[in-house]
């Protein structure tokens, strides 16, 4: 049996120190001092006890447990009587833990300035390793992490601090991800990339529903208390949700359905017990379809008596499986959306007759009917009203004073009265409007003018000046249009020859008796009808004849000659024209045989002007001259032509020109240069021996007459009898037929280009034909319209309604050729917050070739699901309807409203709308495979957080 | 029996509804800020480094027992309950991972042993001084020294006595051939772990047994109170081992507690200066 070795008596126990550094080195062989060591180590001891004097006695003080006062006692000097030998003390339990704690704390230091400080620290604090992506772009820490500074320390403790510091972190996310993301400065740091007032507008759905029962306690709790980041303006940094430093395979996008749902007002338990049906939401029916498409008609009907899109399917309604619809539709390369195969591969099939027949049209500039004695020239009977677009083009003047004309006096018919209300076309043809279409007509002549004159970019200003075109690139719109149509307008081909390129008649007997007066003559000239054109009169203002012109034209010089209303000069009575007109009128008639010489030789001026006027479209062959090609019923007359072209030759020397003799005839010049040309009086002039020189226009042996025999149909005869001798002082005759071979401008190749679409002229007013689906030009156009009609300046924004109104033609529809037709197909949305017109080209989600589909939280791969299901599984067709009564068609049914804005369709309201296809009841369409065990119910799986990054 | 059975457990319940209440509030805010997306991370470091710190307070309370701050058996029962509550607070703060970076994973190791440490104290704590209780007589550790010097001078007294009285080296060549080394020597700190079988002192006493037959009758006495001293040196040994590893847990819990403090810090200034992304 043990024995018992702890004694109990103070007596027999000596006291001990634990908490002592030191302790005595006999403690383990249980021999210690009583003394101890030092505080610091040092033995003190040197004996048993510590004696005590008593008086004159040194007393032993060894304690009970060792034994008692000892026999010997102390030595007279106070030592111990039982000395102990030197010890080396020992540290106390607690004194050695102590140390331990001492080097644990330098050492952990010193681990820390190592890791912190040393070369390697980026190594040892990294908290983890990246992901792949994120590790493969090498990026340092400043990369993604704002530089931090221990003083930023001090305010982390607070919320928004250590928020800011991550927001200010997200911002370094942006430098790579902005493009997925957004700008920073944008809406990018918000939930969703929305802004406050969006995120409102969607949770406002949803405020009423969140309740204890319906959502899950977590969330419910979450989303109630006051952790959420709330007064933080709905700012969230990136980090928030993409948590990096978790190893190369972690996720970055990993979140929980209540994670998700924490923000949301409408909470549920998960996606089949409480998601929001997709009626709810809208889905997929949330808006009418942007492009007119009645699925019901096309299948039940179209497809069947038109054309089969594809062999071996049976269309019809409902159909019987989805085969027919991967006819037109396939997914996009993300598999996600089935978007439109696009025009050309389902539309095209049908409807593009109608681009090759030019069926598709807009008018730009229509010449209005007006009765007026205003306007040089003869008005056109066109059988149009003055139309929004003309209305546009006229001067603000007059489209101020338009602004107030009132209505018509007199009884039009019905159909006028309509246009005018739905188009703005105003009739101007009545007794009412006398005024009126006597400003319109001279401020229409005008414009005609500087259209022919500057080309269409007069057009361009008169549109900016109305504030229809806003934008340069809306000038594609009237882009291409030949000057020569302006022209054409102003002087319609058949006027009188005013657009002829034709010799003028001359007072030849007049003139050439003046010029013989200084020894000078014209020479040789054509018998003809017509005034100096305006045509003409362009023509010489660019050969540095603008001082002679001026001379003719200017009513404050005292003379017989001025310009006429319609732009032309008569130079047939020359007898009271002043000196200086003579000189003038000599000057001019050079110039025109110099023209004529050079129509014949192709000569680059003329011939670059004409083309010009023409809008380029002048095709001179190698083999023909000019005249050949712009006469083309005429036969070229080569001793006239060469006759003049003498004259000229010598003229453009310095030849002083024949003059004219006595009586009228002509002789050689007298100059040095004359006598040189003695023979010009028998050579040049003397071809023919009764044609030229002669101011008797009687003279019945005329050019190209019938007693000719072969020669009549030539323009100018025979070469040897068609001019008549300047000694014989005859003049060619030229008939009315003859003359007429020199007009040469028809717009004869208006009808080519309405062939192959373009701009084109017909009926006195310039249209323009699609040339293909997506023409360029009109697509321009009807923008442009839609932008006026947008603007927030009432009069521009009523011209727009105007303009949309007459060129959509949105009554008659398809029936119609007008731009109305493209409209058919693509709708017109109104913003219901900004009111603002918008016209859908594309479809939702596109086409192979475009996209114009919109961010979106939600995503569906179709890819994977039309796997194993029909489309029909889903998408069920509704029978019997109502789809098409929701696309405008046109017709005022909103009395309230009233201005042009009355005859824009009745709904453009995107919402208002009835699919041809049913709603989803997701329940039993999803529900049943996307359960948490089986396909899953993620809500990341459908939706996706931010709306740019796919 | 089932009483008995039930007892302490019926004492420990309170503070298993304690740390089991606890574990779950922090559990429970732990959602719902990883749910509300409100820094989970952040709020769950801060909360568990202010925690180790006031568990580590509970060491300097040992050492100013003059300050009225609750009394250390308090100070030692919430020690536990939130000793375990920093465990559960560690896991949500790693958010139930293991950590990846090198500093990360020092602070977890030094976490894991600081916890470890704490456990493995707290049973050697509550067993150790039953078995203590159950070998023989309990003993100031500080005392353990001079009992064993007066073991060895009372066996050796003992052998003297009997050589003289009994005439007989019978003993006396036991104890210098097996005893004498025995008595001096200290033992080894798993030996309260040890198989009875395999310790020096039950050899000792086999061999003492086993002379018995040669010894004189008046030897005899002599070895059974050798015996007894055998006995009580094997309790002197178990009590003093025992006592070394009560004391010596402390040596891996407070050092590395105190380093626990400094990288913690150093990872928190960390989290809080990088920890804007990520």
């Amino acid at each position: 049996m043990a024995k018992k070795l702890q004694k109990h008596g103070h007596r027999e126990v000596d006291y001990n120190r634990p908490n002592r550094k030191w302790l005595c080195g006999h403690t383990s062989c249980g021999k210690e001092c009583p003394l101890g060591p030092t505080g610091r180590g040092s033995c003190q001891g040197s004996g048993e006890c510590l004696p005590i004097k008593k008086g004159d006695r040194w007393n032993c003080t060894r304690s009970g447990a060792q034994g008692g006062e000892c026999e010997g006692g102390p030595a007279t000097d106070g030592t111990c009587g039982c000395p102990l030998p030197k010890c080396v003390p020992v540290r106390s339990n607690r004194y050695l833990r102590r140390i331990y704690v001492g080097a644990a704390v330098v050492v952990t230091i010193g681990f820390l300035l190592i890791a912190l400080a040393g070369e390697q620290h980026v190594v040892a604090v990294n908290p983890g390793r990246l992901t792949t992506a994120h590790a493969g772009a090498n990026l340092s820490c400043e990369s993604c992490h704002s530089q931090g500074s221990l003083s930023a320390l001090f305010s982390l403790a607070q919320e928004d601090s250590i928020h800011s510091r991550a927001m200010a972190d997200s911002r370094l996310c942006l430098d790579c991800h902005g493009e997925e993301i957004g700008e920073w400065s944008g809406e990018a740091r918000f939930a969703h990339g929305w802004d406050e007032e969006e995120r409102a507008a969607v949770s406002v759905a949803g405020v009423e529903k969140a309740s204890f029962v319906d959502t899950p306690v977590a969330v419910w709790l979450a989303s109630k208390s006051s952790i959420r980041q709330e007064g933080l303006e709905g700012q969230l940094a990136c980090s928030t949700c993409h948590q990096e430093h978790h190893g190369s395979d972690a996720s970055l996008t990993v979140l929980s359905n209540n994670q998700c749902q924490v923000c949301h007002q409408d909470q549920f338990h998960g996606f089949g017990d409480g998601h929001p049906t997709f009626a709810e939401i809208g889905y997929p029916y949330s808006r009418r379809t942007r492009i007119h498409f009645d699925h019901e008609t096309h299948f039940g009907g179209h497809f069947n008596k038109r054309i089969k899109f594809k062999e071996g399917v049976e269309y019809d309604w409902p159909p019987a499986d989805g085969e027919s619809c991967r006819v037109c539709h396939e997914t996009d390369p993300n598999g996600e959306y089935m978007k439109l195969k696009g025009y050309e591969a389902t539309c095209a099939k049908c409807h593009d007759d109608n681009f090759v027949r030019g069926g598709y049209r807009m008018t730009l500039l229509a010449i209005p009917e007006i009765e007026t004695e205003k306007v040089t020239g003869i008005w056109p009977t066109s059988g149009h009203g003055l139309n929004a677009t003309t209305r546009l083009l006229l001067s603000d003047d007059t489209r101020e004073y338009l602004r107030g004309l009132g209505e018509a006096s007199s009884e039009s018919d019905n159909d006028r009265i309509k246009k005018e209300e739905r188009h703005g076309e105003i009739w101007l043809n009545d007794e009412s409007r006398r005024e009126a279409a006597d400003i319109v007509a001279a401020d229409l002549q005008e414009l005609l003018f500087q259209l022919w004159n500057d080309g269409n970019d007069v057009l361009g200003q008169r549109l900016e000046a109305a504030g229809f075109l806003s934008k340069k690139d809306h000038l594609s719109a009237i882009s291409g249009i030949p000057a020569a149509v302006f022209r054409e307008l102003l002087f319609p081909g058949e006027q009188d020859g005013i657009g002829a390129v034709a010799f003028p008649a001359l007072d030849l007997t007049t003139l050439n008796q003046k010029l013989g007066e200084r020894d000078r003559s014209i020479g040789l000239w054509p018998k003809a009808s017509a005034k100096l054109t305006p045509l003409m009169v362009e023509f010489l203002s660019h050969r540095d004849l603008e001082y002679a012109l001026s001379r003719l034209i200017d009513d404050e010089e005292d003379g017989a000659i001025s310009i006429a209303k319609d732009g032309s000069i008569s130079l047939e009575d020359l007898s009271g024209a002043s000196n200086a007109e003579i000189q003038a009128v000599e000057a001019v008639a050079w110039e025109i045989k110099t023209i004529f010489v050079e129509l014949d030789k192709k000569e680059e001026p003329f011939l670059k002007r004409l083309e010009a006027l023409r809008g380029g479209i002048l095709d001179v062959g190698d083999s023909e001259t000019v005249l050949e090609k712009i006469f083309p019923s005429a036969r070229r007359d080569t001793a006239f032509l060469s006759g003049i072209e003498k004259e000229v030759e010598r003229y453009r020397q310095g030849f002083d020109p024949p003059k004219v003799s006595e009586g009228g005839s002509l002789n050689a010049g007298s100059s040095g240069a004359a006598t040189e040309d003695d023979s010009f009086a028998d050579d040049d002039f003397g071809a023919g021996d009764d044609d030229f020189g002669s101011t008797d226009d009687s003279a019945d042996d005329s050019f190209g007459s019938e007693e000719k025999g072969e020669n009549s149909d030539d323009s100018f005869g025979a070469a040897d009898d068609d001019f008549a001798a300047p000694t014989e002082e005859k003049v060619v005759e030229q008939t009315e037929e003859k003359s007429s071979g020199f007009r040469v401008f028809q717009i004869a190749s208006i009808d080519r280009w309405q062939g192959s679409g373009g701009w084109a002229y017909d009926q006195n007013a310039i249209s323009y034909a699609a040339q293909r689906h997506s023409d360029p030009v009109m697509k321009a156009w009807i923008e442009a319209a839609l932008a006026a009609s947008n603007s927030d300046d009432p009069e521009v924004k009523a011209d727009g309604m105007r303009v949309l109104n007459h060129t959509l033609d949105w009554k008659n529809g398809v029936e119609s050729e007008n731009t109305g037709s493209c409209l058919q197909c693509h709708t017109i949305d109104r913003d219901s917050e900004t009111k603002k017109l918008a016209v859908n080209w594309f479809g939702a989600y596109g086409t192979s070739e475009q996209s114009n589909r919109k961010p979106n939280l939600t995503r569906f791969s179709h890819q994977k699901h039309v796997i194993s299901l029909d489309c029909l599984h889903c998408h069920q067709p509704k029978e019997d309807g109502d789809f098409g009564d929701f696309f405008p068609r046109g017709g005022a049914n909103d009395a309230s409203v009233i201005g042009p804005e009355k005859y824009l369709p009745t709904s453009m309201t995107p919402g208002e709308f009835s699919p041809n296809f049913l709603e989803m009841n997701e329940k039993a369409l999803c529900a049943t495979c996307h359960q948490e065990n089986l396909a899953g119910n993620s809500c990341l799986q459908c939706h996706s957080y931010h709306t740019l990054d796919h | 029996m089932a009483e008995q059975t039930l007892k302490p457990l019926v004492r420990k319940l309170p503070g298993i509804a304690i740390v089991v209440s606890l574990s779950l509030l922090v559990v429970g805010i732990w959602l719902l800020l990883k749910t509300s997306l409100a820094g989970a991370a952040l709020y769950s470091g801060l909360a568990l480094f202010g925690l180790i710190v006031f568990l580590a307070l509970f060491s300097a309370r040992k050492k100013i027992p003059f300050i009225p701050l609750l009394r250390a058996s308090t100070w030692l029962k919430w020690h536990k309950y939130l000793g375990y509550l920093s465990i559960v607070l560690f896991l949500v703060h790693v958010d139930f991972r293991m950590p990846a970076g090198i500093l990360e994973t020092v602070l977890a190791t030094i976490f894991a042993t600081v916890a470890i440490s704490g456990i493995v104290g707290l049973v050697l704590s509550r067993e150790m001084p039953k078995l203590m209780t159950r070998a023989g007589e309990t003993l100031i550790y500080e005392k353990i020294p001079r009992h064993r010097e007066e073991i060895r001078e009372s066996v050796k007294n003992l052998v003297l006595e009997s050589e003289e009285s009994c005439r007989s080296s019978t003993l006396s060549e036991f104890y210098f051939e097996h005893l004498r080394h025995y008595l001096e020597e200290r033992p080894g700190i798993l030996h309260p772990f040890g198989i009875e079988k395999q310790r020096t002192s039950y050899r000792l006493l086999n061999e003492l047994e086993a002379r018995m037959r040669y010894l004189s009758e008046e030897e005899k006495p002599l070895a059974e109170e050798l015996k007894d001293w055998i006995e009580t040196k094997e309790n002197l040994d178990y009590q003093a081992s025992s006592q070394r590893i009560l004391k010596g847990w402390l040596f891996v819990h407070i050092p590395l507690t105190m380093s626990l403090i400094l990288i913690g810090l150093a990872h928190g200034i960390l989290a809080l200066i990088y920890g804007g992304n990520g």
